[in-house]
């Protein structure tokens, strides 16, 4: 799965010239528009909104202990993580059991530092690639190393056809936020931008994998449109309007004051409550599933649930925990930082996964041990032999479909 | 130490009363806020109880994650009501009683529903607490205080909130750091100026926030706390006025006057009296005159320990004016003037006795008689610049001294051998008179750089010129019983004019980090110019006239430049793990050579001298420390460093002025540079997140000295002693210190604990009459102090000051040793809101020698009543020293010798104070 792994990514571009080719045409004929005011969302207990809760303890011992999950991936039934703090991936089993640590400067082979991970479709079946500052290297789900091979950073390998640039220069010194590859060959280009210098993009977690292989949701920065993309093409399926309050001046993107990366970080600054993109996409039936890019205070409500049926909105910073979730919290909003700053961290095969840390877990355990009448086997048993200091626990959530 | 005994009983007592005032409270009350529109659980609202009668405060809590409060320790039987409010929403209410046969009441689900849609408007007063962001903020409007109330008074009726008999505060168990008002310091950095003088009726509300943070956890920050002033009540003025008279002619009036608005801090102050109160700054006279409000202080004392008996004028005026007139993030510009005039007449007269070591079976023993009278002038006029913008800083000092002394002194010595015969006599009498002035200014300037890098250059400035002048006239005899023909007389009178210019230049260029080595550098350069110039003429009256006494009479220059270039490289390596630890252990080694050219012109010729010192002087810095968030912060320094010192004009060749009969200081031109290895080991533990605080750290120094300038001393049978310095290998010292320190919060009450110790071992060597003597000295001193508040009507404070020294020299196989013993009990009571009374006892026990002993005690007692509207008026009733004990005890030894005696001290005095606090927030 592809997925930007800082939400605050910055990129600063130098422009050259105007387009000269034309870029590819946008299909907005499925558009549909949503008005959503993130501030009168709903709240929702945990049965409304998910069919199934599992917690997921990460198993904690000397060469399994790591800060928090700064990326997670599932490849069949095994976790991926990337803990950003201890710079190691490490790889649990789908019950949480420890199984490898890959560390920057292990081996003569290995990466000299760690920046991130990906999981690509080889031969024989997926794989991880860690990526150092130049190099991929690319590891099976046991930690063995395979091989190495020239980074690509803007490169996002869809299947065996079609591969996604972002930021591509053309030939003709346009850039396009996005392209298309088959086979090598240029199919599409989109979202072609004017001449700028020194110009910064906050990207809003570009690509999501909705459906493995085929469907991808794409978003852009300083955007609220969200794009299906059915290979090869880019279609626009939903717009959404915020309120006033939380909407970009519809110039931003060309109006003078705002270009460049002073102006730009310093608009922000100052208008806290506006929102700066999309990220974390998914559907399931009706419900869309997205995260909105603010900065402000740490109680808005930035990852939202849209009914596209009855047109209702649910905060997902307020989901209350009920016996589906044995009394314990999903995400920790309102209790740490993960899920306000990045989202959901993985989907795959129905499921969303978060994560938080072990200090959440125990606030909670009075609700677990006092409302709770039924206790679950790995829950008793994680806090009866685990402590504050222990690893971070993996959510595992089915959301509902209807 | 009896006293310890009484207040440990009167700590169980009050425990005890705490336990039932518990007992009293059993019920509990839960429920849940939700938000009747949007159906979710309203995290972070405040939930406030009150006594439905009479709407008093009795516990808030902010609501959890899933919008419950829990209330514990609540009156049953009673009927109360239950506020909830929260930024957007409209309030809401319940009233309930909770049943005593439960003790329990569940008010389940209290909904709330955003103010712009709600229908009806649900009056709730005031929320004394609410949380807006990260900060916590206390609306003053919702504690119903006295309208005398001040600050402190606020912050006393805030549950959560906890003023420690110390003067420190802790909101939920964790100390406040700093205290400010609007976002800027007042008047200084005392906090209680701030909170004992400004009324809780100018206050808007109480914020408390984090100014630190660690990572990703908030557990382990370091708290602040804003006092933000209700609009219009940013200016104002206060201060005192008071005047005192007593018996025995005592005295006592000060008066300052304190005025600000947003950009502005004015303080006036005078102060007179003869009761040995004597600020030498205005900082000191603004501290000890603030309103105080209802709250009960242990109140500063005359000094009965001084030395001297002293009667002081001052007068001084303190300025500051910031440009910005509010706090700006990472800006800062002001400018800062103080002015502080002091007039003082100090006396003083002491009988001490020393005693001497001969040999191994020889004592002499030398008793002074002094007395001394001298009238003192001082002017200090300091201004500061001090310019902030992000990482650039700058800073501007200057101060002018001017200092004036005129006195009158005499002493006699007496002296006897062991057989307690008389062996000689002395007497000197004079005056002196003196003037001294200097001027200091400095420039520190600091900036990053790059942008958003570590690195960081220094340069610091500073230049300081003096000038002085001394005539002093010495009129001395001596009569030895044991060599007639040692006997003198002398008239003789001094002049001294000296004067020179010190300039420092100080760069640093800090923590440039290259990324290939992992590695920080800093170069440092320190170099110092020191001109000097003495020019003494010194006459004897021989024959009806002065003539000038041609030995003594002399001009030196000295010269001296001081270099230290260093080089440090530094390397940190940081563990950490999210809401679990932050381990960082660091090393730096600093390559420093310390270069000292010294040159000394003088008319002797045994005078002059060129020399020039140079020394390698590393030093080796390790530090590891562990901050488990939530349960401890630990800390291990380690340093190694070599210091040298290099020997003045004093102790290479000195002039003998024959009028110090019983000390002699011959030079010694031969003597070299001592050189200091010192190593040291700290270790700081502080406890972290728990309700009671305990902290303790330990150090332990050793080093040893090569070469240190010891003394060579010969007394002969008239016990006059000539004593020439040496080089001498084999000093050494160890020096262990330790601190700990809890407290313990009670239902009502408050106690802290501290404790510190310290230990001092030395090995010295010295020649006396030509035996090479090895003196092992060991001092300890340990301190217990326990400070006890009881809401705001009682404080008491505890505090017992333990001294040993022992002194051993082996050669002669003799032991010197003796001990000082202090208990302190302060207290301070509030009868009623205008009556305090206080009192404090010290208990003083001073033994030296095996059995001989001094005990007294000093019992100080006082009654304060306050009158008019505001409380601005103020009668004091005191009486010092009720027991007339007072005596100045010196009781100390050193290398080889030990010294017991008494000074002046001031006695028995009973006074009558009248003060006005005039005071006025805001503009009407």
């Amino acid at each position: 799965m592809i997925k930007r792994n800082y939400a605050f990514a910055f990129l600063c571009i130098v422009f050259t010239l105007a387009a000269r080719s034309q870029p590819s045409i946008t299909d907005s004929s499925a558009l549909i528009v949503l008005k959503i005011d993130p501030q009168n969302s709903r709240g929702a207990t945990v049965s409304e909104v998910f069919d199934e809760v599992r917690f997921i303890p990460l198993e904690t011992k000397k060469e399994s202990i790591f800060g928090s999950i700064s990326k997670l991936d599932k490849i069949d039934s095994n976790f991926v993580i990337y803990d950003g703090e201890t710079n190691a991936i490490l790889i649990f089993t789908g019950n949480g059991n420890y199984i490898h640590k890959i560390k920057a400067g292990d081996g003569a082979s290995g990466p000299r530092s760690l920046y991130n991970f990906e999981v690509k479709k080889e031969n024989n079946g997926y794989v991880i690639a860690i990526k150092d500052e130049r190099w991929m290297f690319f590891y099976d789900q046991a930690g063995k190393f395979l091989k190495k091979a020239p980074l690509d950073w803007n490169l996002k390998v869809l299947n065996r056809e079609y591969s996604l640039r972002e930021y591509w220069l053309d030939k003709d010194s346009t850039l396009y936020e996005y392209v298309i590859f088959k086979n090598d060959h240029l199919v599409s280009k989109y979202f072609p931008r004017t001449k700028r210098k020194n110009d910064i993009f906050q990207t809003a977690n570009g690509l999501n994998q909705q459906d493995l292989e085929t469907n991808y949701f794409l978003t852009r920065a300083y955007s609220y449109d969200i794009y299906k993309l059915i290979l090869p093409s880019i279609s626009l399926v939903y717009r959404i309007i915020f309120p006033k309050a939380n909407s970009l001046p519809p110039d931003f993107l060309n109006n003078p004051t705002y270009i460049g990366r002073d102006n730009r970080t310093n608009y922000f600054n100052a208008n806290k409550e506006v929102i700066y993109g999309l990220s974390n996409v998914h559907q399931f039936g009706d419900n869309l599933f997205f995260k909105i890019g603010i900065r402000g205070e740490y109680d808005l409500t930035n990852a939202l649930i849209y009914n596209l049926k009855n047109k209702e909105s649910i905060t997902l910073n307020h989901i209350e925990p009920d016996s589906r979730s044995y009394f314990l919290p999903v995400n920790d909003a309102g209790l740490g930082f993960v899920f306000l700053h990045y989202g959901f961290h993985a989907y795959s095969k129905g499921y969303l996964y978060t994560s938080y840390s072990a200090e959440v877990m125990f606030k909670s355990k009075d609700d677990y041990m006092k409302k709770s009448s039924s206790h679950n086997e790995v829950l008793t048993k994680y806090f009866r032999t685990e402590n504050v200091r222990s690893n971070p626990v993996i959510i595992q959530l089915k959301p509902k479909v209807n | 130490m009896r006293f310890s005994s009484l207040y440990l009983i009167f700590l169980l007592v009050s425990t005890v009363y705490g336990q039932q005032k518990k007992i009293l409270s059993p019920g509990s009350v839960k429920g849940v806020i939700r938000d009747s529109v949007h159906n979710y659980a309203v995290r972070s609202a405040t939930a406030a109880i009150y006594k439905a009668d009479d709407h008093s405060l009795l516990s808030y809590q902010i609501t959890n994650n899933n919008g419950e409060f829990n209330f514990k320790n609540i009156p049953v039987g009673t009927s109360l009501k239950v506020e909830i409010s929260f930024v957007g929403y409209s309030g809401a209410y319940r009233v309930f009683t909770i049943s005593d046969s439960t003790n329990f009441i569940d008010l389940k689900t209290i909904k709330l529903s955003p103010a712009e849609i709600s229908l009806k408007e649900v009056v709730v007063s005031i929320p004394p607490v609410s949380m807006k962001g990260d900060t916590l903020e206390f609306h003053a409007n919702a504690f119903k205080l006295d309208s005398n109330a001040v600050v402190e008074d606020l912050l006393r009726k805030i549950p959560n909130i906890t003023l420690w008999g110390d003067g420190s505060i802790t909101v939920n168990g964790r100390e406040v750091k700093s205290l400010m008002v609007n976002g800027k310091q007042f008047f200084g950095t005392d906090g209680k100026i701030a909170t004992q003088n400004i009324p809780k009726n100018a206050v808007d509300k109480i914020q408390v926030y984090n100014v630190q943070r660690n990572g990703s956890s908030t557990a382990d920050s370091l708290l602040e706390l804003n006092i933000k002033l209700k609009k219009n009540k940013d200016r104002g003025y206060f201060g005192k006025i008071g005047t005192g008279y007593g018996s025995d002619k005592k005295y006592e009036s000060d008066a300052i006057l304190n005025s600000f608005t947003s950009k502005l801090q004015l303080s006036a102050a005078g102060a007179t009296n003869n009761i040995n109160k004597s600020a030498n700054n205005i900082g000191t006279l603004l501290s000890n005159s603030s309103f105080k409000g209802t709250g009960t202080n242990i109140v500063y004392q005359p000094d009965f320990e001084s030395s001297d008996l002293i009667e002081s004028r001052a007068v001084g005026l303190s300025g500051e004016y910031d440009f910005y007139g509010k706090a700006v993030p990472s800006q800062m510009k002001k400018i800062n003037v103080d002015y502080f005039l002091q007039k003082k007449d100090i006396e003083n007269f002491s009988d001490l006795t020393r005693a001497n070591t001969l040999s191994a079976y020889n004592l002499s023993s030398e008793k002074n008689s002094s007395s001394s009278d001298i009238n003192r002038t001082d002017h200090h006029l300091t201004s500061r610049f001090s310019y902030m913008k992000g990482t650039r800083s700058l800073t501007l000092t200057q101060s002018l001294k001017s200092s004036r002394n005129n006195g009158e002194y005499s002493n006699s010595i007496h002296t006897a051998n062991d057989q307690d015969k008389e062996t000689s006599f002395s007497t000197a009498n004079g005056n002196q008179r003196s003037t001294d002035n200097s001027f200091d200014f400095s420039a520190y300037y600091r900036n990053s750089l790059k942008r958003n890098d570590h690195a960081l250059f220094s340069a610091l400035y500073s230049v300081d010129v003096a000038d002085q002048e001394n005539e002093t006239l010495n009129i001395s005899s001596f009569v030895s019983f044991v060599d007639p023909l040692a006997n003198q007389n002398f008239n003789r009178a001094y002049s001294k004019e000296a004067g020179g210019a010190d300039q420092q230049v100080v760069m640093e260029l800090k923590d440039i980090y290259n990324k290939w080595s992992g590695l920080s550098f800093s170069l440092g350069n320190n170099l110092l110019f020191k001109n000097r110039h003495e020019d003494n003429l010194v006459q004897d009256y021989i024959n009806n006239d002065y003539i000038r006494n041609t030995y003594l009479s002399n001009r030196v220059k000295t010269r001296t430049i001081e270099e230290k270039p260093s080089l440090m490289v530094s390397k940190s390596i940081n563990k950490s793990l999210s809401n679990r630890f932050l381990k960082v252990f660091s090393i730096s080694s600093t390559i420093r050579q310390i270069v000292v050219v010294q040159n000394i012109a003088s008319e002797k010729a045994f005078q002059n001298f060129k020399n020039t010192y140079s020394r390698f002087a590393p030093e080796v810095n390790l530090e590891y420390s562990n901050k488990q968030f939530g349960l401890f912060d630990r800390t291990v320094y380690l340093k190694y460093s070599t210091d040298m010192t290099v020997p003045s004009l004093d102790q290479l060749a000195p002039l003998v002025d024959s009028t110090n009969f019983y000390y002699r200081r011959l030079g010694n031109a031969n003597l070299k540079e001592s050189i200091t290895r010192n190593l040291s080991v700290r270790f700081i533990n502080v406890k972290r997140g728990v309700k009671n605080a305990f902290d303790y750290n330990l150090g332990i120094n050793v080093g040893m000295i090569a070469d240190k300038r010891s003394d060579s001393t010969f007394i002969n049978a008239d016990n006059r002693r000539t004593v020439m310095m040496i080089n001498l290998d084999g000093s050494k010292f160890l020096n262990f210190n330790g601190e700990v320190r809890k407290s313990f919060k009670l239902t009502e009450s408050e106690i802290q604990l501290k404790m510190a110790a310290l230990l001092n071992f030395a090995r010295n060597p010295s020649y006396l009459n030509n035996t090479y003597l090895i003196s092992e000295e060991r001092n300890i001193s340990a301190d217990l102090g326990i400070n006890y508040t009881l809401k705001d009507r009682l404080a008491i404070e505890s505090k017992l000051t333990y001294y040993q020294y022992n002194s051993k020299q082996k050669a002669f196989n003799l032991i010197y040793t003796g001990e000082n013993v202090a208990s302190v009990f302060s207290s301070s009571y509030n009868l009623t809101k205008k009556i305090t009374v206080s009192s404090n006892v010290t208990f003083k026990q001073s033994r030296f020698d095996d059995n001989r002993n001094i005990n007294f005690c000093i019992w100080n007692a006082n009654a304060v009543y306050r009158f008019l509207k505001g409380h601005n008026g103020e009668v004091k009733f005191s009486a010092l020293d009720l027991l007339r004990q007072n005596s100045n005890v010196v009781n100390y030894g050193s290398e080889n010798s030990f010294t017991f005696g008494t000074q002046s001290a001031l006695k028995q005095y009973f006074m009558i104070m009248l003060s006005y606090y005039p005071r006025k927030f805001g503009k009407r």
